[in-house]
């Protein structure tokens, strides 16, 4: 729900916005996709021989650990309500026509209340005995904001300057408190379980407390003359609670120019409506990583038994290591693009060029388990990164008419490279990944595979050039690797780079017609090139664990040959490892994103409810998908930035069908 | 008007006045003392080090993975799990060296603990103590803990890096060889041993003692093949000051429960508890307890990821006790199919109801007060128990010719379980060295199977240094037939460590 007015009394307006929304979820347990196809399907779903009375596994006549995903469902439930309040209150003081001071205050407020009652029950064949237990967490986060600016507006003739000046104060915090307890009531009746945390015994609690403040001060100029020379510029000056002591502050300076030669005397093509050449080059600073990771910290919670009475005695140490010297991290950005209009603005063409450049990446890297660190891996200035490439867009809008359209073409080339690593390093080893200096982020590092062996001979000729059999003890039907080193053994050195996960080009299309009150919108995107690795199918596709596979696997047999799956072999990995190309495929697709269609009510009928305007759609998003990618969507998200294209099997983005009813009044 | 303007900009000065700005930046954490704060008084001391005891309690040690590095790898078990790269890192099968619950976890485990130590033994010698001795105390036990875990390292992977302060995240240590690790552990217990005490107050039992210092050290001085050096830290317990502190207890049985723990046979143990019945990890009231009956309980009632071989029970069985009867070591050591005729037992209340010559562990199984298991069992490991080193005693004694010596030891065991004294029950043996030694590995096995030293035993006897005495072991465990002389006798390092690290190159032939 959402409320905005205004209000205003000669000098002075003010103004406020209010939104309150409340949410409540029932969280998934487990991974229901891929727990799905590792049962088998000769177990059956309910099972009243077992504890929960679920089916699964059984040592006798079906031996998998593989999980009953609606026994998970079921005993494992979770559920999510946030309830947030957003708002903001501003005042305008307009003491001179060219002068305004603006006061914004903002404030939000989020309370969430997560709980979960595991019932008792198994899903997963010899799981260990767990009573009926509930754990239960209330959060607030609460985010102050205080915003001062000083504009200055004056139009001198052709010339337009607009000066800003600027401060804002922002405060975060969130505050949790948590409780547990075991062996809660159920009612033997009717078998409902009482959760609330007076129940049970054994109880645990606790909690924590987050807290960040952003400081920022902001000058900015903009100068037009007669729309024909456009020069804008902002400095910025950021400082952060969330850094290194030393490195609060950050100074962001941006500046970009452009020139509409269209407008100049000395230009005069008609079909010609507008050509704008333009050019910008900015720096801006981000910090997004948790309020305390410079900060090394003692872990206080570690106890231990001790003595003929086992009395508990607590320990304390440091867990995570930290790096104390944490600095922003840089986006400086340099564009340069020419912008076309023809046939009055009809037809539409621009083309950039853009350099963007990362420095200092603040994100986690792996370093050595040697160090003893616990407790994920500390934040560093982890990389610098520079993405470079062209971005074009075409666009041709009929407009006017009765029956109105328009379609963007939009078109973005990529190329990625490392410029630095942190810690100094050469290269940063993540997952089946490598990132070099000099290369692109994540590349892809793994075995190469050759096929399949048909036969033993194939086997047995399969030597390196001092006729060493590469290979002994495979059989036909087993994945040949290649042995890029030459050694006769395939070991983790024969690993090379295959490809990387990012885009060659990226593909926008956004459609639309209007006919009498009727708007039809329709956008589509497509990624071209990005490699990516089908975490899921490398789970589906082994055999070397009692579950179920996918519909129309075909391993190799002397039956049947031709198949680029390996022999289905039980009791060993060597078929089924995970780091190997086979799992690596084409994530190129093109996809509806969004289709909608809206009818405006004509006014006449509407005034006479008393709005003043009003608007029906329906819409749906995430229609249509072409890919060739076997796995669950090919448009993921891996926010490791060194895994990006890794799909772990993330929940597919949803087909979402909506109906909207918009009032203004 | 003028009145206006003045004040907007005066409110304007004053919301951006620099000389808050420092302190608004600088938002302290509520949850918890900084590195820079801790470190400063006793309780930091005493605390700092109760933390490396902590680590017994993580997945990668002695609350689970390292009872399949060592009793599953050697020749006492097997796993037969349906996660067969689980079970792959019982019997050779090393495809992938990064896996966590196969190698990395217990790697990982092993050097956070040396860290906790590190931490103390860097930061406590600046805090001033009110008696001296304690501070001392508190830097032995630490010493203790370090030389612990980088014993188990050695006997795991042999040459790994040796970190002795307290890290920096970009640390990149040099490697050591096995020589170099062996050194370390010998000058940390040997300067750990004096200063810790012969027995803890009834407060403080489960740190470790002078004992468990010494016998830590004869096995350090065993492993290298120093009878001379390891008959002397022995000597603690038969003619130093552990002398008459140690002996057997009556009832074997009591060495493997919970009702009897810290009696008089311990030398060395790791406290569990079941106070907490959460999750392992670093969080509040994280699990004190043991996995290992979970893992290795039978199929129906455990995860059965272990399993037992079956050419002990032979062993046991060739001998009959003094009153004609079992060796009422075999009831304690294995659920078997005969279990229940043999001896009247059921397997956690069932008649046998699996394969005919299939076998579990029983040590540590609380089937004698219940009927299933969980991840919190307060059943306390023993290390190192005073059998053991009576063995051990026998062992050098017998590597240093003075075999005749070495009887009485082994026939103290012996009698425990009601057999006839050695000289008696193998006459033939008479003072002959080699003859000795092949029983008393028998001996060693029947008394202490499953309990986490036969993989030492293995390497430390040669077993596995060249391909007759490996196809030996191979009769015993089969798994052995994929063991390849050279490599396997030492797992191989992480890769992801090898990789990052410059400094490390893999363990040959991996």
């Amino acid at each position: 729900m959402r409320v905005n007015s205004r209000g205003s009394k000669g000098i002075f307006s003010i103004g406020e916005n209010i939104a309150i929304t409340n949410a409540k979820a029932d969280e998934m347990s487990g991974n229901p996709i891929l727990d799905v196809v590792r049962l088998l399907p000769t177990i059956p779903v309910y099972d009243p021989n077992n504890p929960g009375g679920y089916g699964y596994g059984n040592e006798a006549t079906g031996r998998t650990f593989a999980t009953n995903p609606v026994a998970v469902a079921d005993l494992d439930d979770r559920t999510n309500e946030n309830f947030r309040i957003r708002g903001n209150v501003f005042a305008e003081l307009k003491p001179l026509e060219f002068l305004t001071y603006r006061l914004n205050l903002g404030y939000e407020t989020s309370n969430d209340h997560y709980a979960n009652l595991r019932k008792q029950g198994n899903w997963s064949l010899n799981q260990e005995f767990q009573p009926g237990s509930a754990n239960e967490n209330r959060a607030r986060s609460q985010s102050s904001l205080v915003e001062n600016t000083l504009t200055f507006n004056k139009t001198f003739g052709k010339h337009v300057l607009t000066l800003l000046a600027g401060q804002t104060y922002q405060n975060i915090n969130y505050e949790q408190i948590w409780g547990s307890k075991r062996n809660i009531l159920q009612n033997p009746a009717t078998g409902q379980y009482y959760s609330v945390l007076d129940q049970g015994n054994q109880p645990q609690t606790g909690g924590f407390e987050r807290a960040a403040v952003i400081l920022s001060y902001l000058g900015r100029l903009e100068y037009n003359y007669a729309d024909r020379y456009l020069l804008n510029a902002v400095i910025r000056r950021d400082g952060t609670s969330r850094l290194g002591r030393e490195n609060q502050w950050g100074n962001f300076p941006s500046v970009s120019a452009a020139w509409r030669i269209s407008e100049e005397n000395f230009f005069q093509l008609p079909w010609l409506s507008d050509l704008k050449l333009r050019a910008s080059y900015g720096k801006l600073g981000a910090s997004n990583i948790a309020d305390w990771e410079y900060l090394g910290i003692i872990n206080t919670f570690s106890t231990i038994a001790l003595g003929q009475t086992e009395q508990i005695v607590s320990g304390a140490t440091q867990v995570r290591l930290a790096n104390p010297n944490l600095r922003w991290e840089t986006l400086t950005q340099t564009n340069i693009g020419l912008d076309l209009g023809l046939l009055n603005n009809k037809v539409s063409f621009t083309a950039e060029y853009y350099i963007s450049d990362t420095k200092d990446v603040l994100t986690e890297v792996p370093i050595a388990m040697t160090t003893g660190n616990e407790g994920g891996n500390p934040v560093v200035n982890a990389a610098s990164i520079s993405n470079k490439g062209f971005e074009f867009t075409a666009g041709y809008t009929e407009a006017g008419k009765a029956f109105n359209y328009y379609g963007t073409l939009n078109l973005t080339t990529l190329r990625n490279k490392v410029s630095e690593l942190g810690y100094g390093r050469n290269n940063i080893f993540s997952g089946n990944t490598v990132t070099e200096v000099g290369r692109p982020i994540g590349e892809w590092y793994v075995l190469e595979t050759d096929g399949l062996f048909q036969n033993e001979d194939e086997v047995q000729n399969y030597k390196n050039s001092n006729g060493r059999v590469i290979q002994p003890d495979a059989q036909p039907g087993d994945i040949r690797f290649k042995d890029n080193n030459g050694d006769g053994m395939i070991t983790n050195d024969d690993k090379a780079v295959v490809g990387n996960a990012w885009a060659d080009y990226e593909l926008g299309l956004n459609l639309g017609a209007s006919y009498k009150g009727f708007a039809l919108t329709m956008n589509w995107f497509g990624s071209h090139g990005a490699t990516v690795f089908n975490g899921p199918r490398s789970v589906m596709d082994r055999f070397d664990d009692n579950s179920n596979y996918r519909a129309g696997v075909q391993p190799w047999t002397s039956e049947n040959p031709n198949t680029d799956v390996p022999r289905a072999y039980y009791a060993s990995t060597l078929n089924s490892r995970g780091d190997t190309d086979r799992w690596l495929e084409d994530g190129s697709f093109m996809r509806l994103k969004y289709l909608s269609l809206a009818y405006t009510i004509p006014a006449a009928i509407i005034q006479r409810i008393g709005f003043s305007n009003a608007q029906v759609s329906v819409a749906g998003q995430n229609l249509l998908t072409f890919t060739k990618y076997t796995g669950l969507d090919p448009e993921f998200n891996n926010s490791n930035i060194f895994e990006r294209g890794y799909d772990y099997g993330a929940f597919p983005n949803l087909k979402m069908y909506t109906v909207g009813l918009q009032f203004g009044f | 008007m003028k009145n206006i303007i003045f004040k907007a900009i005066f409110i304007f000065i004053l919301i951006s006045g620099s000389s808050c700005e420092k302190e608004l930046l600088n938002v302290d954490n509520p949850n918890t003392i900084t590195t820079d704060q801790f470190w400063l008084t006793e309780d930091d001391a005493q605390k700092g080090v109760n933390a490396i005891y902590h680590m017994f309690y993580q997945n990668g040690g002695f609350n689970r993975w390292i009872y399949f590095r060592l009793d599953l790898t050697s020749d006492e078990g097997f796993s037969n799990s349906p996660w067969v790269e689980l079970a792959d890192w019982t019997r050779f099968q090393y495809v992938n060296y990064n896996m966590w619950e196969g190698n990395s976890n217990t790697w990982a485990n092993i050097y956070t603990a040396i860290f906790r130590a590190n931490q103390v033994l860097a930061n406590v010698p600046n805090i001033e103590f009110s008696d001296p001795a304690k501070k001392e105390q508190i830097l032995a036990q630490a010493k203790f803990l370090r030389a612990f875990y980088y014993y188990y390292a050695a006997i795991l992977w042999e040459n790994v890096p040796l970190v002795l302060e307290p890290s920096n995240p970009d640390d990149l240590p040099m490697q050591s060889t096995l020589e170099d690790v062996w050194a370390q552990v010998e000058k940390d217990l040997t300067e750990a041993a004096p200063v810790l005490p012969v027995q803890w107050d009834e407060a403080n039992v489960g740190r470790p003692t002078r004992g468990a210092a010494m016998a830590f050290l004869a096995k350090t001085h065993m492993q290298q093949r120093d009878w001379t050096s390891a008959k002397s830290s022995l000597d603690y317990f038969f003619t130093g000051e552990g002398a008459g502190k140690y002996n057997l207890v009556p009832n074997y049985r009591d060495n493997f429960r919970h009702t009897s723990e810290n009696n008089v046979e311990s030398v060395f143990e790791i406290q569990f508890s079941n106070a907490n019945q959460t999750p392992e990890g670093n969080g509040p009231s994280s699990n004190m307890g043991t996995n290992r009956a979970q893992f290795f309980a039978p199929r129906g009632i455990g995860w059965s990821d272990g399993q037992a071989r079956t050419w002990i029970i032979n062993e046991f069985k060739s001998e009959k006790t003094i009153t004609g009867g079992l060796d009422e070591r075999l009831r304690y050591t294995l659920f078997y199919p005969e279990l229940e005729k043999d001896f009247g037992d059921k397997t956690y209340g069932r008649s046998w109801e699996w394969g005919a010559n299939e076998a579990w562990f029983r040590k540590y199984a609380r089937d004698y007060y219940r009927n299933n298991e969980d991840y919190y069992s307060e059943v306390n490991f023993r290390v190192i128990r005073y059998a053991d080193i009576l063995l051990m005693y026998a062992e050098v004694l017998n590597e240093l010719g003075q075999t005749a010596q070495a009887y009485q030891y082994v026939n103290q065991v012996r009698s425990r379980a009601k057999l006839q004294p050695l000289a008696q029950a193998y006459a033939q043996i008479g003072n002959n060295q080699s003859l000795f030694r092949e029983r008393l590995k028998m001996e060693r096995a029947k008394e202490l199977y499953s309990e986490s030293v036969r993989w030492a035993d293995l390497k430390r006897w040669g077993d596995l240094e060249t391909e007759e005495r490996v196809d030996q072991v191979a009769r015993r465990d089969p798994d052995f037939n994929n063991f390849e002389v050279g490599k396997h006798i030492r797992l191989p390092i992480p890769q992801s460590e090898v990789l990052l690290n410059p400094n490390l190159t893999q363990n040959p032939n991996y």
